[in-house]
């Protein structure tokens, strides 16, 4: 088993009677990428801040390395990378101008040309950072985080406001970063970052751990059921009759979902069910659960409203 | 160091490059020195030519009899009208000091004996008179109403051999020179120069300083440092550096100024008042950072920075004299730091205008800034801080 890089214990942080996070623990291996999943407000970015040293946990230790050292020490600055949830540098420096100000505050850094690259901001190199959007913003954040080539990375809702191309070339960024066996923490929203690019998952509400473990674990957590989608053409609106089946969740419009561990059954009655009232099925699909099925599950809510 | 210089030059590089930082550091100090020098030079100017010389008169001896004549003189010189104001003093030492610190222009003496000289001239026929004269010489104003006095006597001297009264009667001047303590040819563009550098220095300290601090803390630019080995001292030095970069800079172009256009002499290259200067920096950086540590927000350290920045400038003395506005605020004249360095920076030029001696110059800006920075080490965590 590899390296523990880090190891939070019962750490906690109330704002007055706001339980920002509440007892949490958790340890980081070399070389894997943890997601932190949770709503708004659910204390993802009070943990990695104190994880980084910017906010005082009320209670819990953090520790860093063999050497079971505190974020506050230099070392773990020198090792960390940290790109913030919301970034903001100085207005008046160009891209490179930035990165070349935070290389020179480490022992050990990337050029910055090879950093500009890998967020392909290239043709905004000379740009000052007060004129970039808000997506290019947030590239040159990640590019930030890279620049003393840090140990372990912290990426608080890298995507966040990034259009899906960039959205895609920044999940290159951190698989690529993997490869290398950077240890990076994430935090998102979209199940779709955490299911693609983490090796464990951590999802929060209301300062808690809730769950915990690989997609896979997450999945069969709940019972390994399926998912059946279909779409419903004809009549208008849908018959109650036709709809009356247990563990049905209308989704949008003329779609519906059914939650089930008998998939067989559900399909069979669908289609008797569509013959008998004249309708039409489109779009059927069978899936396993994902993420949002496994949060509304443990929590009786989606994800994201 | 490579990497305090690095911070410090991308901090000196994202100031300078705001248009604003541009304009009230860099620019607005030369026209301000263009417009006061416009406007008030030519006024300072022309009141040395100017309507009435201060003279101080001084009796050894009360005038009776003929002598009465030279009173007549005095009476004429110094009526409304004439070319001079005079006071009368009880003894040559008030006289002198007077004098010498620049408030009277010249001093007549008539000396013990004159009505007996004015006496024996008129008997015997003929004889002369002295009158003592003493003024300073490279003053013009003290020239200038020697000279006059001098011409005034002749007239006198004319005027009697006229009258018939007696061509034999002679009053002759002897004129002494007396050195000045502050004294020099008053420069009004040397004089606003230390002023104008001081607001500069002060804009700098108590606005672009502190305002820069709270706004890196708000917009969270400081947040993502924090997250790097920066030390919070090399934080400071950064910034400190920087300040001290602009206000040179700053400064340079000042000195550009006040030598190529205004031909300002040799006194603002002295090193002495150079020092003044870097004093001045130290002193008002200090006060920023204080203020700094007051603010949690940006407009709270906005307002408050300029607030003490006009009250400072205007009532530290930095374009006019503050020292006869009533007491009702001439207290807050005697709080002000600026009061002090401007007055220490004029001093070592060879003016006076404060009623206070050197130490006090310098240790009324020193106890200052050691208040302000034990102040902004207890409170600075507020700067630095965001939680
Ligand atoms: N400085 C603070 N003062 C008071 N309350 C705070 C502070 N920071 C966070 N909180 C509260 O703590 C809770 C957790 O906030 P946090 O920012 O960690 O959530 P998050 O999971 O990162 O949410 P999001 O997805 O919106 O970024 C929220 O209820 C928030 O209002
Ligand atoms: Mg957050």
């Amino acid at each position: 088993m590899s390296k523990t890089v880090i190891e939070v214990m019962n750490l906690r942080k109330y704002y007055g009677d706001t339980k920002a996070v509440d007892g949490i623990e958790f340890d980081l291996r070399e070389g894997e990428v943890l997601a932190i999943l949770g709503p708004n407000g659910a204390g993802k970015t009070t943990t990695v801040e104190m994880l980084e040293g910017l906010r005082k946990p009320d209670a819990g230790k953090i520790e860093y390395f063999e050497e079971r050292l505190p974020p506050s020490s230099e070392r773990v600055k020198e090792e960390i990378g940290v790109q913030l949830q919301s970034s903001s540098f100085f207005e008046y420096l160009s891209v490179k101008e930035t990165l070349d100000l935070f290389r020179g505050l480490y022992r050990k850094s990337i050029p910055s040309k090879d950093l500009i690259k890998e967020v392909s901001m290239e043709d905004k190199e000379k740009t000052y950072t007060k004129n970039l959007s808000g997506g290019q913003l947030q590239r040159l954040a990640v590019a930030v985080a890279l620049v003393n080539d840090p140990r372990v990375v912290f990426l608080d809702e890298p995507t966040t406001g990034l259009d899906p191309q960039a959205r895609r070339m920044l999940w290159e960024t951190i698989l690529a970063l993997k490869k290398k066996e950077k240890t990076i923490i994430l935090t998102t929203h979209y199940m779709e970052e955490a299911e693609r690019l983490a090796d464990r998952i951590i999802i929060m509400d209301y300062g808690k751990i809730i769950a915990r473990g690989t997609l896979d674990d997450l999945i069969d957590s709940i019972d390994a059921e399926n998912i059946v989608t279909f779409g419903v053409q004809g009549e208008d609106p849908v018959p109650g009759e036709f709809l009356d089946m247990e563990g049905l969740q209308h989704v949008e419009n003329r779609e519906y979902s059914v939650t089930t561990r008998d998939v067989e059954r559900i399909l069979g009655r669908l289609f008797e069910r569509s013959k008998r009232f004249g309708l039409l099925l489109d779009d059927v699909t069978i899936r396993k659960p994902n993420l949002e099925d496994v949060f509304i599950t443990l929590t009786g809510r989606k994800l994201r409203d | 160091m490579s990497r305090l210089w690095n911070f410090t030059s991308g901090l000196f590089k994202s100031e300078i490059r705001e248009f604003q930082v541009m304009f009230w550091s860099f620019i607005f100090p030369l026209i301000l020195y263009f417009i006061l020098t416009s406007v008030f030079g030519s006024f300072y100017e022309s009141d040395t030519q100017g309507v009435s010389f201060r003279v101080g008169i001084v009796r050894e001896e009360n005038l009776a009899g003929f002598g009465k004549i030279i009173d007549e003189v005095i009476e004429g010189i110094s009526s409304e009208g004439g070319p001079f104001v005079k006071k009368e003093y009880g003894s040559i030492d008030d006289a002198l000091v007077d004098l010498r610190e620049g408030r009277q222009d010249i001093v007549l003496v008539i000396p013990a004996g004159t009505n007996a000289k004015m006496t024996n001239a008129l008997a015997l026929t003929v004889g002369e008179v002295p009158l003592r004269v003493h003024y300073i010489s490279g003053k013009e104003s003290s020239t200038i109403a020697s000279s006059i006095i001098e011409e005034v006597i002749n007239e006198v001297n004319l005027e009697i051999e006229r009258r018939g009264e007696g061509d034999f009667l002679d009053i002759v001047s002897e004129t002494r020179v007396v050195s000045a303590i502050e004294e020099k040819p008053f420069d009004y563009k040397e004089y606003i120069f230390p002023g104008v550098a001081l607001m500069m220095i002060l804009s700098v300290a108590l606005l672009n300083s502190p305002i820069g601090l709270i706004q890196y803390r708000v917009s969270g630019v400081n947040k993502k440092l924090y997250t790097t080995p920066l030390r919070s001292l090399e934080y400071f030095a950064g910034h400190f550096f920087k300040l001290i970069m602009t206000m040179l800079i700053s400064l340079v172009l000042l000195y550009l100024m006040a030598t190529f256009v205004y031909r300002v002499g040799g006194s603002i290259f002295d090193i002495r008042f150079i020092l003044t200067l870097l004093f001045s920096m130290i002193v008002t950086i200090s006060f920023g950072l204080m203020m700094a540590s007051f603010s949690k927000k940006l407009s709270t350290v906005a307002v408050l920075g300029q607030s003490l920045y006009a009250i400072m400038m205007f009532l530290g003395g930095l374009y006019f004299p503050v020292f006869d506005l009533p007491w009702g605020i001439r207290w807050l004249v005697y709080a002000l730091p600026t009061t002090y360095l401007v007055e220490l920076s004029r001093r070592v030029m060879g003016y006076q205008f404060a009623p206070l001696s050197i130490g006090w110059l310098i240790a009324v800006p020193l106890i200052w800034t050691t208040f302000s920075l034990v102040v902004f080490a207890v409170n600075f965590k507020k700067v630095m801080g965001y939680e």
